[in-house]
């Protein structure tokens, strides 16, 4: 048989081309990792978090990392809030509110890797998310009915 | 009233912690209410959850002036869309206020002596938290699942459990529910027959008090249909150690203990007494002589001796003791039916660990330790009466022997649940047969070939509301009985007196199951 496509495949090529940059354009990355902080003693288990509300952005360094920001560290309206001017409507907070992150992902997804490869490390980004702990500690049940609660 | 911090997500993408396929969808609003108020002022001395409460009172007020459905998710662990509804759905992960130990004057007069013991846990408190900040008052859960990122409210809506048959699953020990309902009213319920909390309690949070066992025992396994459940209150225990004792046998030499409880020839280190967690791992595909395709797990609570014993290091990759649904997304579908039952053999050993002729001391919050998603991973749960386990291990072993698939079998005891629609409800001791493992397409067939084989073989069941179920959800509360079914219904409609209100606090799940109305 030569080498030459029948119709049919002709036909399907693009098709499966689209089907492939879809399915590209779908994968969160080809690299990750991650890092978890732990609680303290007795158990030092992992602290607990809120995956469903991850905080995510995408981190550029250029010129082979002679001009970065490295640290990300952002602080957000309370509730979100904002007046016409974009000011914050009830003050502001991080995003953790206080609690600090317990997980913090690193992410390199495939236009990225490419980005960097195309540019020969020129432009060079990655994906970072953390994810806020949840955990608030404890504190004691009111135990009087007249004094303090 | 300052406002509560309740940040808000549009059209907000939503999924559980495995990302099992199906699960979940598109949120129209996500609101992420924090126990903090919106002009930074300070808390309530003595009550921190007050923000987070005034958020979810909040929130449903907008969801009843909207005619939108709400429900509460929490860390999204169940392995339906039991937790999700499209309209808004409320992130409780950061309402984690916990109250250790209360006044004698605070609890009922038969508990006063031991009122120190009483916890009130905000809604979205987890599993871990509660293990850690639990321990460091020489306190401990009475029982908790296989895994320890659940919260608290969640677990306990779906019936979770491990394998005490003393005790039962988590909302066995539950004392009390504090509930946002119609109106974002909040109750406190309790059994009329086990009152846990007194006037004075009540009075001090500032609800409505409702002793009414129905009610109770509906909304203990509500799974979200009996308003946003805002925290619950328990009795801990004085603080015990698990001892871990893990080993490898045939499977001949481990149906009598499965199918009877009769733990002779199991070789345990307390003999032939019933540990207080006795759980078979099976491999399916493992069931001749020499393969070894049976873990027996078992668990014996022993005394807490300061200081007790510490974490064993990792090299900071690998989780000791994980859930098995962990293991799902390591198995392929595509090996061989030879391949598949060795490879099945290597993750069980990786994940239950067999430590005969020893046994591992650990705190109970490191013995049921942290879990990672596995991208996909799924499980269906079935409840049975005890005496027709070896009916239903014939049942899945014909299921499993026609569609090999990735996944274990684990059996587990527990004891039965008064939670109407708790799938543990067989008494005296429910056997729950377990099957984790990848979402695939052979997967669900087998599921349901599953389903259809325990019908056709007319064994009492009852399914995980955390869990996969039939595909014909009509048929989910068949094995639970219209006794239990009806006195759930009237309980909600009672307590939930609008067709408004009962539509508010209802999703497709309940939809499907007729449970909405």
């Amino acid at each position: 048989m030569s080498g030459a496509l029948r119709p049919s495949t002709r036909a399907r090529l693009p098709f499966a081309l689209l089907c492939c940059a879809l399915s590209a354009s779908t994968l969160t990355g080809c690299y990750h990792y991650a890092v978890a902080a732990r609680e303290g003693p007795p158990n030092n288990q992992m602290l607990p978090f809120d995956r469903t509300n991850p905080q995510t952005k995408t981190q550029w360094q250029f010129a082979w990392g002679l001009s970065n920001k490295p640290v990300y560290a952002p602080i957000v309206c309370t509730n979100d809030a904002k007046d016409a001017n974009g000011n914050c409507l009830y003050g502001s907070i991080d995003p953790c509110h206080g609690k600090g992150i317990a997980l913090y992902e690193v992410n390199v997804p495939w236009y990225l890797l490419l980005t960097t490869g195309v540019t020969l490390g020129i432009v060079s980004g990655v994906r970072t998310t953390f994810y806020c702990s949840t955990a608030q500690g404890s504190q004691s049940g009111p135990q009087s009915i007249s004094g303090p609660h | 009233m300052p406002l509560p911090q309740i940040d808000i997500k549009a059209n907000h993408p939503w999924d559980n912690w495995h990302s099992s396929s199906g699960v979940g969808g598109g949120v129209a609003k996500y609101f992420i209410p924090w126990n903090d108020w919106a002009d930074n002022s300070p808390t309530p001395a003595g009550k921190p959850f007050a923000p987070g409460l005034a958020g979810l009172k909040s929130i449903v007020q907008q969801a009843e002036a909207a005619s939108k459905r709400v429900r509460a998710a929490g860390s999204g662990w169940s392995l339906n869309s039991c937790a999700f509804v499209q309209d808004y759905l409320v992130d409780t992960s950061n309402l984690s206020a916990l109250l250790i130990g209360f006044g004698p004057a605070f609890v009922s007069a038969a508990d006063q002596a031991q009122s120190d013991q009483f916890v009130f846990a905000q809604c979205g408190t987890q599993i871990k938290t509660l293990n850690q900040e639990l321990a460091k008052q020489q306190l401990a859960l009475p029982t908790m699942g296989a895994s320890n990122g659940q919260t608290i409210v969640g677990a306990m809506s779906t019936a979770t459990h491990g394998s005490a048959n003393t005790i039962g699953g988590i909302p066995d020990y539950i004392l009390g529910l504090h509930v946002v309902a119609e109106g974002g009213q909040d109750y406190w319920i309790e059994r009329a027959s086990r009152p846990a909390m007194s006037a004075a309690f009540v009075s001090w949070l500032g609800a409505k008090l409702i002793r009414d066992d129905d009610l109770f025992l509906s909304a203990v396994v509500g799974f979200g249909s009996f308003g946003l459940i805002h925290a619950v209150a328990f009795k801990a225990e004085p603080l015990y150690v698990l001892d871990l004792f893990v080993r490898q046998l045939d499977y001949d030499q481990v149906v009598p203990a499965a199918t009877m409880l009769d733990m002779r020839g199991l070789g345990l280190p307390d003999g032939d007494t019933l540990p207080f967690h006795f759980e078979i791992v099976f491999n399916p595909y493992k069931r001749g002589a020499g393969q070894g395709g049976a873990f027996v797990r078992v668990l014996y609570k022993r005394p807490f001796v300061a200081p007790g014993p510490n974490p064993l290091p990792t090299d900071g990759t690998s989780i000791r003791g994980r859930d098995l649904v962990s293991i799902a997304g390591l198995f392929s579908e595509h090996l061989p039916g030879p391949l598949l039952g060795d490879f099945l053999q290597g993750q069980l050993n990786s994940a239950v660990q067999p430590t005969a002729p020893n046994s591992v001391l650990a705190l109970p919050g490191v013995a049921f330790g942290d879990s990672n998603p596995t991208g996909g991973g799924t499980s269906v749960e079935i409840g049975i009466p005890i005496n027709r386990v070896a009916d239903a291990l014939k049942a899945v072993w014909s299921v499993t022997d026609a569609n090999p698939f990735g996944a274990p079998v684990a059996l587990r005891y527990v004891k039965c649940s008064d939670a109407l629609l708790a799938h543990t409800f067989f008494p005296p001791i429910t056997c729950t047969i377990e099957m984790p493992g990848v979402d695939s397409g052979a997967a669900r067939t087998a599921h349901q070939a599953m389903f259809n084989a325990f019908k056709a073989a007319n064994i009492p069941h009852a399914f995980h509301w955390g869990q996969q179920a039939p595909q014909d959800f009509s048929t989910v509360l068949t094995g639970f009985g219209q006794g239990r079914v009806n006195r759930w219904l009237a309980a909600r409609h009672n307590f939930l007196k609008s067709a408004a209100g009962r539509h508010m606090f209802s999703n497709d799940l309940l939809d499907a199951c007729g449970l909405s109305a």
